[in-house]
């Protein structure tokens, strides 16, 4: 704590000595809103922090003729018609460092839970341009998020930038906390951005992540729906920055989810209008597709020159009325490289996650599945699209032909294995199994109701007894000829106890 | 915005009729093959067995009474019946509905009559028959057989028992995909007019019945123990040209189906385009006037002001 | 006029407004420098374009470059020119960014290199010479269905996924090898990831040597997205007109391009036209494609990849574009689905000169002829699919089988992707791939099985390949 003031003490210091010696200050002429336009500061640069009376910043957004217009980082009322302002000579930044795991902190990097001042080594700027075409590699290492419908058909690799967009109350945010949950023993670093999300939402996030025990390979950086406008907007690039030192400077693999970019869209209109630049679509300025790109470019993976560090992003949108043709879901979805519907008839449906697999698509995670989820996921896919092709027909099953009816059964058996109610994410090797079983036609007997029960009790089987062959799975991560026959033997061993089992219950 | 979204789901909507419709078309389509062949066979068939019944008739003596060559049944027992044949399934356009106008304007000539329906009742019946059916016999595709035959044992054993003195079908004929005729046939007593074909070939066919020696037993005797499969070919001719006839209407009805869904989605999807366009349009113009307004007063503002 | 110097008086987000004095003040299109040291004592230079002039010496320049670090009252330099990249044999093998300026780390190119400006005007109207002669691709499917015109532009329809990048390196092989030409690839506002994708397989397929890339993809600001089209046009419009060769240009994604220059529009504060488009789309799209022609010195032919906002081909953008383009490619996910590489749809893709005066009547003939046994095979597909082939008719069957072999005659092994399939690339002639055709379709390879004609190069191949069977 002593340490904490006396170094702020001693950054005043020498922040004053920069002040006296440029004699660089102006005068708040109207404070609005949250925003300042100063006259004076003449040689203040866009994109500047500057200082106002009780320590409150202000960030440079235009710098127009006579005068500068400040968006105040906090306590904006504070700040007066006459108020002073200062240079500081610094542009946005937010200190970085291991520090952050496991805190909470507003996107300025001040802490908003209980533990304490914050320890970090190194102070980023939030704004970075992303890496260029050279510094990249193609992705190429799975991400998991322990969904089977994702893992399997949407697959995440880690520097993709895959989108979760929905209406409200689907389950996006769910989704994405359960692929951080997921991380906990993978060494990937995560951060949630929270923009705009009710304060209670976020807490109820941060129990959830310390109760699975993923919450000390997360950092959560908050900009509540009552903060700022300018925090809101400031947020995911504060995030995204803290993901970048992990990936550059520990070459660490990083998550990071951006929760949600709609409501950040909506800040950066705000804050937009208030300065009075030309309004575009929807009232967006014209740089409302820029505002996206430019922080989603940053989520890649980099080349090895450059350490092999890698951020993946999971930006979450949320869609009125399931359109996804709006101008900010457009936008983000040209901008990712695959998205993930969450639909609400789904979700009501009781489909947990709520994916609607048929138009989710995934562009680079297929090349970055491990070889044994690749061997089940691609007779899955077909699967399901003859299914969906055909569902139709279904009505007149007594004139289809055989194939065709036994394709509609299993179709009807896989959209149920896809299902993941409840016990959260699930072990890649478990996934594999499970999805083994469906796709090689083991289990059509089984009836679809009793399927989620079977899947249960198999992956019991196999912990409790066959230890040896999800280890082997996993070392060699292929389903090869041995394992083929083996995975075969027990699960037709173990259906025919379940069947025999359920019909002596009867 | 609103607008949108109702386009949207209107698409929507049609896009899953559509799925049906093309998905009856596509199935409706196979089964027109084998449905053909079997209207085909059991109209060959029948046709045989009418001329066969004919020769029979002309073989036996005349009904002392009546002077017809009818064996059993006849005007004078007491029950008359009129079996209608309609389709087992929906979607097959004006189908039932022209075979029922027909028979709804030959009903008074008919006198009294009991009416069964084979088939299932079209939703207009009340409105075009004003009675209601005194059985109907919802014959499932696959097993028609079985479900008849009790219905022909029945009848042929109410004609012999001089209990059932008419029996009338009513059914779409099968001329082509295209063209599907109501058609009258007394099936009881046994008319010439079931086969168009019967008459002038069966006259002068050698190998006809006429010229077969009947020994025993005589040709009454004979006669009524064919009615019952007599009956059979009819009740196998009747059923066979309308499961053709319901579905070359069904497939032509599914088609048109089809190519105004398709129309209809054009339609929609343009319409959902320019209302797209206009609506960004619109709303731009909005936004950006107010913006230019509020601008030329700043400008208005500070020029007073200096 | 060079070192002509100004003030900057306003900066707002991407947007510049400098002063100079009345007398000197810089054209439109003239490239604006800005050098500044940051607080961490770095220097950079940042390049903005002069897109409007105002009352009293002041113009309102786009930046290429963020402007976070500029401050009012800074130096700027007007160059007296509009910006220049590098241009020549030089580039072959590079990338570039939107300024032109080297990203690969190769080395910068010397101040004696020759260097042209972007913004060029369209060749003259008398220069122009208008052919519509058919450009061979050595691609059996693109050659018959969507013939590609010399001088002229085609969309290159089709999402990610579907083999679009292995097109477009096989087009620039065959541009080398058979025509002695050379390419130039302009990434517009696209993702990084895919240009770095691009850029590897192209250093592994060897293709780059003939290559000049350029790159201003979406994280850029929007005004370096606007350029990167008219530098890499630049760079090809040099080999046409004073190197006479021939090129191929590619464009992905001309969408960007528009979708950039709206951007642009806005921040402006220019009155947006319909659908908030820029009120300029039209001029700005004819400025870009009327410079992709042939002349009497060469041709550049140009492939572009076309995005189609809300799948609305009625939206401004869309049409505006389709005004200019020549053929369509579409490629497909669903003849993905079915293992065909190249995966273009045969039913959507068409041309311009696909014309019996243009292409000859056999060659149409037979293009006419496929198009009609795919579309009914497209029809019978959905009866086989749910009832089987027992259902159909003889001669449907004869039908089926035929587009099977039509539609397997259409893959075709790419000298790029030898070392993934192992089978040496494949160059037809036009007039093999037509006799091919026409043969399947008269019926003289009925016998052959449909297996023969799987990633085959000419009808002989097939035959030899079904007799290899046979044994």
């Amino acid at each position: 704590m002593k340490d904490f003031s006396f170094e702020s003490i001693q950054q005043k210091i020498e922040r004053f000595d920069i002040e006296a010696s440029s004699d660089e200050s102006g005068q708040v002429i109207e404070s609005a809103d949250g925003i300042a336009r100063v006259r004076g500061l003449p040689h203040v640069e866009n994109g500047e922090m500057v200082e106002f009376p009780n320590d409150i910043y202000g960030l440079v957004f235009n710098l127009e003729k006579d005068e500068v217009i400040c968006a105040i980082l906090e306590r904006h009322t504070a700040v007066r018609e006459g108020s002073w302002v200062k240079r500081t000579g610094r542009v946005m930044e937010i200190k970085v460092g291991e520090g952050l795991l496991g805190r909470v902190i507003d996107p300025i990097g001040n802490p908003m839970d209980e533990k304490g001042p914050v320890a970090t080594n190194a102070a980023y700027p939030m704004e970075r341009s992303a890496p260029g075409v050279v510094e990249r590699q193609p992705v190429r290492v799975p991400l998991a998020t322990g969904y089977k419908i994702v893992d399997s058909l949407v697959p995440i690799g880690r520097g993709q930038r895959e989108l979760i967009i929905g209406d409200r109350q689907t389950g996006k945010t769910t989704l994405a906390v359960d692929a951080i949950i997921n991380q906990k023993d993978t060494g990937v670093i995560s951060v949630y951005v929270a923009i705009g999300q009710k304060q209670a939402t976020v807490v109820k996030l941060v129990a959830d992540l310390a109760r699975h025990g993923a919450l000390e390979n997360t950092v959560i950086v908050n900009a509540p729906a009552s903060s700022p406008a300018i925090t809101q907007y400031l947020a995911p690039y504060a995030g995204c920055a803290i993901a970048e030192y992990f990936m550059y400077e520990k070459k660490r693999d990083t998550l990071v989810i951006y929760d949600d970019l709609s409501k950040h869209a909506a800040a950066y209109r705000h804050i937009s209008l208030l300065m009075r630049r030309p309004p575009g679509r929807e009232a967006f300025p014209g740089d409302v597709f820029y505002l996206h790109s430019r922080l989603l470019e940053r989520a890649a993976k980099l080349s090895d020159d450059l350490g092999a560090g890698s951020m993946t992003a999971l930006p979450i949108i949320e869609t009125q009325g399931n359109d996804i043709s709006a101008y900010i879901p457009t936008n983000v979805i040209s901008i990712t490289d695959g998205q993930i519907f969450l639909e609400a008839d789904l979700f009501n449906a009781g489909v947990r996650p709520a994916v609607n697999a048929g138009i989710s698509v995934s562009r680079v995670g297929g090349s970055a599945q491990q070889k044994m989820m690749r061997q089940v996921s691609g007779t899955l896919r077909i699967d399901l699209a003859q299914f969906r092709e055909k569902e139709a027909f279904s009505m007149f099953s007594s004139d289809l032909d055989a194939e065709t009816i036994a394709q509609l059964k299993k179709g009807k058996l896989m959209v149920e294995l896809l299902k993941q109610n409840k016990g959260g994410p699930m072990a890649t090797v478990d996934q594999v199994i499970s999805l083994y079983a469906g796709t090689r036609n083991l289990i059509s007997d089984v009836p679809s109701e009793s399927v989620d029960e079977f899947e249960k009790g198999l992956l019991a089987r196999f912990q409790e007894k066959h230890g040896d062959v999800r280890r082997s799975l996993v070392e060699k991560g292929s389903i090869d000829k041995d394992l083929e026959e083996t995975l075969r033997t027990i699960i037709l061993e173990y259906k025919k106890e379940f069947l025999d089992g359920s019909a002596s219950r009867n | 915005m609103a607008q949108l979204l109702a386009i949207k789901r209107r698409i929507r909507a049609i896009e899953g009729l559509r799925k049906v419709t093309r998905a009856m078309e596509l199935v409706t389509h196979t089964r027109i093959g084998r449905v053909r062949r079997g209207a085909e066979n059991a109209r060959r068939y029948h046709e045989s067995f009418a001329r066969l019944m004919k020769r029979v008739a002309l073989a036996m003596d005349e009904d002392p009474a009546s002077g017809e060559k009818t064996g059993p049944g006849g005007s004078s027992a007491p029950r008359h019946e009129l079996v209608i044949f309609l389709s087992q399934k929906g979607f097959c356009g004006a189908f039932n509905d022209r075979l029922l106008a027909r028979v709804a304007r030959e009903l008074p000539r008919m006198g009294a009559i009991g009416i069964t329906v084979v088939g299932r009742l079209s939703p207009k019946w009340n409105s075009i028959m004003r009675r209601k059916p005194n059985s109907l016999l919802e014959a499932p595709d696959k097993s028609w057989q079985r479900d008849t035959a009790s219905l022909a044992a029945g009848w042929a054993r109410d004609i012999a028992n001089g209990s059932l003195g008419r029996v009338v079908f009513a059914f779409n004929r099968f001329v082509s995909i295209l063209e599907q005729t109501p058609q009258f046939v007394q099936v009881w007593p046994p008319e010439e007019t079931v086969g168009e074909s019967v008459s002038a070939e069966a006259a002068d066919d050698p190998d006809g019945i006429s010229s077969w020696p009947l020994v025993e037993p005589d040709a009454a005797t004979l006669f009524t123990s064919l009615t019952g499969p007599w009956i059979e070919a009819c009740l196998a001719r009747a059923w066979w040209e309308t499961a053709a006839g319901e579905n070359c209407s069904r497939l032509i009805s599914m088609k048109s189906a089809n190519e105004n869904a398709a129309t209809i989605l054009d339609d929609l999807r343009l319409r959902y385009n320019k209302t797209r366009q206009l609506v960004i349009t619109q709303e731009l113009a909005e936004i950006s006037s107010a913006f230019n307004v509020l601008n030329i007063l700043k400008q208005k503002r500070e020029q007073s002001e200096d | 006029m060079a070192n002509n110097r100004g003030k900057i008086l306003q900066v707002v987000g991407p947007i510049i407004d400098i002063k100079f004095s009345k007398e000197f003040i810089p054209s439109i299109r003239n490239a604006i420098e800005i050098h500044h040291t940051a607080s961490n004592g770095t220097t950079r230079t940042v390049i903005a374009e002069v897109s409007m002039q105002m009352e009293g010496g002041i113009v309102r320049c786009v930046s290429m470059a963020p402007t976070e670090g500029l401050a009012r009252g800074m130096e700027a330099i007007d160059t007296g020119k509009p910006i220049l990249v590098p241009v020549g044999q030089k580039v072959l093998g590079r990338l570039f960014n939107a300024l032109g300026q080297p990203l690969d780390g190769l080395g910068d190119f010397g101040e004696e290199s020759p260097t042209l400006p972007i913004r060029n005007n369209p060749p003259s109207f008398a220069s122009i010479e208008p052919r519509d002669t058919v450009f061979e691709t050595g691609i059996k499917v693109i050659d018959l269905m969507s013939p590609y015109v010399k001088g002229g532009k085609t969309g290159l329809f089709g999402g990610a996924g579907v083999g679009k990048t292995v097109i477009i390196m096989e087009l620039i092989h065959n541009m080398a090898t058979k025509h002695g030409g050379i390419s130039v690839f302009a990434g517009v506002g696209e993702r990084t990831r895919e240009g770095n994708d691009l850029w590897l397989e192209m250093k592994e397929s060897g293709v780059i040597d003939k290559t000049a890339l350029v790159f201003g993809q979406m994280g850029e600001l929007p005004g370096a997205r606007m350029i990167t089209p008219l530098t890499a046009l630049t760079m090809a419009e040099h080999f046409r007109d004073n190197e006479h060769q021939d090129v191929l240009f590619f464009m992905d994604n001309v969408f960007r391009f528009v979708q950039a220059g709206s951007e642009v529009s806005t921040l402006l504060g220019r009155m947006p036209s319909a659908v908030g488009y820029q009120p300029t789309l039209a001029l700005e799209m004819g400025r870009l494609e009327e410079r992709i022609v042939s002349t009497r010195n060469g041709f550049i032919t140009s492939i572009q990849a076309v995005y189609v906002p809300a799948d609305d081909i009625t939206d401004p953008a869309a049409a505006v574009t389709f005004s200019h383009l020549d053929a369509t490619t579409v490629l497909s996910r669903d003849i993905v689905a079915i293992g065909i590489y190249p995966a273009v749809d045969p039913l959507q893709s068409g041309s311009r000169i696909l014309e019996p005066s243009v292409v000859g009547k056999e060659h149409y003939e037979t293009a006419q002829a496929v198009k009609k046994v795919l579309q009914r095979y497209n029809e019978l597909k959905d009866i086989v699919a749910i009832l089987g082939v027992s259902e159909l008719p003889k001669e449907d069957e004869l039908v089926v089988n035929r587009a099977r072999k039509i539609q397997r005659f259409f893959s075709q092994p790419f000298s790029v992707a030898e070392t993934f399939t192992g089978l040496p690339g494949r160059y037809v002639e036009i007039n093999e791939t037509i006799a091919g055709f026409k043969a399947i379709l008269a019926g003289e390879v009925d016998d052959l099985p449909e297996q023969a004609f799987y990633m085959v190069g000419t009808l002989d191949e097939a035959r030899q390949r079904a007799r290899e069977m046979a044994q």
